[in-house]
């Protein structure tokens, strides 16, 4: 059915309620202005009964729809302030918070997405912050050696959970966040420290600037002839 | 007309009508009056209370008249004014709306919010209104902007009115007459210079070379040659040693330096709903170091990665500072907002390494939060346009979230840094000349 078809059905639904509704109106007002009208038409209180339960059906079910249905309106934007721009690492936020606390397939692919991309920046932290080679900073994750912080080592090594102090473990079961989120976020306060401590190596921006401000002069490495 | 509706047959709360098109949605809110009439009437009937009975009567009439009444048919004409349509920054605009009713009935419950354009605040009274109108009737209320960098067009008046049951509620957009738009144009400051890469034109400027000639940097002494200006001979050696020997300088030469500014939706970021976006940042900058640029003799071009894609090829003179000036302020590839447009990159980088000049260097604006751009930047490099990044740091460390975004692209300024180009890392807050004289320490280190 076409949204077109459904708002017709709505309205004829509509106008056949009104005239009934009228035509007992009318109807009523014929009995009250002239009771011989409705000579033989004698309601028992069966009849009168009836319509009253099902009128209070009705209230309850109108009741119940009041209640349940909320009041619709448009919800127009905030035009007054001017549109705020995201922050980066806010959709990293929003997938760390999202992760189902089912067990699944789905919830499978979104921890290894999230694990792989921690992993790769721990490693580039490890290779430009430590001065450690490539492979060494495999070795260390999976050796958790990275890091004194046991949450954050056992993100990349399950084995190495076993220094996670009992009441940690307990909050883990009893608290909100699940397990995964705490330790990676375990791994960025890490990572954090890490990168605070110590410049990158590795880094060689052509030394010597080429311009010659006032009282500034340095030598170019070429120029053209 | 047309009508637009969600799976439960009513359009969604925060679905906005456009021009031309009507939303109706069911406001129920008689369903509890519809309720209680009914219960109040059963009750009556089963109770036989006269009474009850009659209190349902009037509920039922009240609901029947809801259940009956339709949408109001809405014919307005709004007009706009401004009190200017071109600013400075941070100028307040008057805007006043009017509104009159142009239809045969009565508008017994109209609320109007105007457009007002996404990169500007409203800094006095407000963009919205509610009144009644009867046919022919006009109505105005106004508002004041602060006028922001660009070229802002006014969105369509959204228009909500109601009947006297206010049982439904339709929604629609009109197009205001009068004034749509204001512009605003900042004006390039001189910034501070920035150290340029070591790519010169054989013209005369500022970027000392290692290569002797004419020039005020001591460079070398030589050989007389026949022909050498006599300026430069050294005149006390000859008259020391009775040899002639000519004075070397360092030559200068100017350069040729295309802005490039990352102008990609996924540079529109903010450490903060508050903060200037690193696009608008680096839109500043990229004006500053124009007028530097130009007046110590460089030739300047300015280009926006991102949708658009504008170009002005390297040039120099006041026309090209007046034409530079008018892209940085009302360009769309340079809008305060982004531009909701396909953008394919690869394209476009290869399209701008035709355009760059073969002596041209690049300065990239980027808050290099992705991995694109710094391959893009390296590429550049690599075909021998070497690139400064001056990057407008947009990273926040209250969650973790942020705090991992903030460690990434400081891995990127450090892989740019490895490879040889120079980053000047811009911190929000921070004075650009104060962020490349940091860097420029690293530079000359």
């Amino acid at each position: 059915m076409t949204p077109r078809e459904a708002g017709w059905d709505r309205v004829s639904g509509r106008v056949l309620f009104v005239a009934v509704g009228a035509a007992a109106a009318v109807a009523g007002l014929a009995v009250a202005l002239e009771p011989s009208v409705a000579a033989g038409f004698s309601p028992t209180y069966v009849a009168v009964t009836l319509v009253g339960g099902f009128a209070l059906l009705q209230a309850a079910g109108a009741a119940l729809a009041r209640f349940r249905g909320e009041r619709r309106q448009a919800d127009p934007p905030e035009v007054e302030r001017r549109r705020a721009f995201p922050t980066p690492g806010a959709e990293f936020d929003e997938r760390l918070a999202s992760l189902p606390r089912r067990i699944g397939r789905s919830a499978d692919r979104q921890r290894t997405a999230l694990r792989t991309e921690l992993r790769e920046v721990t490693e580039e932290t490890l290779v430009r912050y430590g001065g450690l080679t490539p492979e060494e900073a495999v070795e260390r994750i999976e050796t958790g050696t990275w890091t004194e912080d046991v949450r954050a080592v056992s993100f990349f090594a399950p084995g190495a959970d076993g220094g996670i102090p009992l009441t940690e473990r307990v909050r883990g079961v009893l608290g909100t966040e699940r397990a995964f989120a705490r330790r990676a976020r375990a791994v960025v306060g890490a990572l954090a420290a890490y990168s605070r401590a110590s410049r990158p190596t590795g880094e060689r921006e052509p030394p010597g600037g080429d311009e010659a401000t006032d009282g500034n002069r340095r030598a170019a490495t070429g120029g053209d002839e | 007309m047309s009508e637009a509706r969600g799976p439960d047959g009513e359009p969604p709360p925060d679905r906005r009508a456009t021009p031309g098109e009507t939303l109706d949605r069911e406001t129920n809110r008689w369903r509890g009056v519809n309720a209680l009439s009914l219960a109040a009437g059963a009750l009556g009937v089963l109770l036989g209370q006269p009474g009850l009975l009659l209190v349902a009567v009037v509920g039922v009439a009240f609901g029947a008249f809801a259940l009956a009444t339709r949408p109001p048919d809405v014919h307005v004409e709004l007009s706009r004014e401004l009190d200017r349509t071109v600013a400075d920054p941070d100028e307040r605009v008057r805007v006043t709306l009017t509104v009159r009713n142009a239809g045969e009935s009565l508008l017994a419950d109209l609320r109007l919010i105007d457009g007002v354009p996404d990169a500007l605040d409203v800094v006095g009274g407000s963009p919205r209104t509610a009144t009644a109108l009867r046919p022919g009737k006009a109505a105005s209320f106004s508002y004041t902007v602060r006028a922001a960098r660009g070229d802002h067009e006014f969105d369509p008046v959204t228009v909500l009115a109601r009947g006297f049951s206010g049982a439904v509620e339709r929604e629609t957009a009109v197009h205001a007459r009068g004034d749509g738009r204001l512009a605003c144009t900042p004006r390039l400051d001189v910034g501070d210079p920035l150290p340029l890469r070591a790519l010169t034109t054989g013209y005369t400027g500022r970027v000392v070379t290692d290569t002797g000639g004419p020039g005020t940097e001591f460079h070398a002494v030589r050989e007389y040659r026949p022909g050498d200006p006599l300026s430069r001979i050294d005149w006390r050696r000859a008259a020391r040693t009775g040899e002639y020997a000519t004075l070397e300088f360092r030559r200068e030469r100017a350069a040729t330096v295309v802005l490039l500014v990352d102008t990609r939706e996924t540079a529109y970021l903010a450490p903060d709903a508050d903060a200037p976006s690193a696009v608008e940042r680096s839109v500043a900058a990229a004006g500053e170091l124009f007028t530097s640029l130009l007046s110590t003799g460089d030739r300047v071009g300015l280009a926006a990665f991102g949708p658009g894609a504008f170009w002005l090829a390297p040039g120099a003179g006041v026309g090209h500072r007046a034409r530079a000036r008018a892209a940085l302020a009302t360009d769309a590839s340079f809008a305060p907002t982004p531009r909701e447009e396909p953008f394919f990159p690869g394209l476009e980088l290869r399209r701008l390494r035709r355009r760059l000049p073969a002596d041209a260097q690049v300065v990239l604006f980027s808050p290099l939060c992705d991995d694109y751009v710094v391959r893009a930047a390296r590429r550049l490099d690599a075909y021998g346009h070497p690139v400064t990044v001056v990057s407008p740091d947009p990273t926040a460390d209250a969650t973790a979230g942020e705090t991992l975004a903030r460690l990434e692209r400081q891995l990127r300024c450090s892989q740019l840094r490895e490879v040889g180009l120079r980053v000047v890392d811009w911190t929000p807050g921070e004075h650009l000349g104060a962020a490349v004289e940091t860097a420029g320490a690293r530079w000359s280190g």
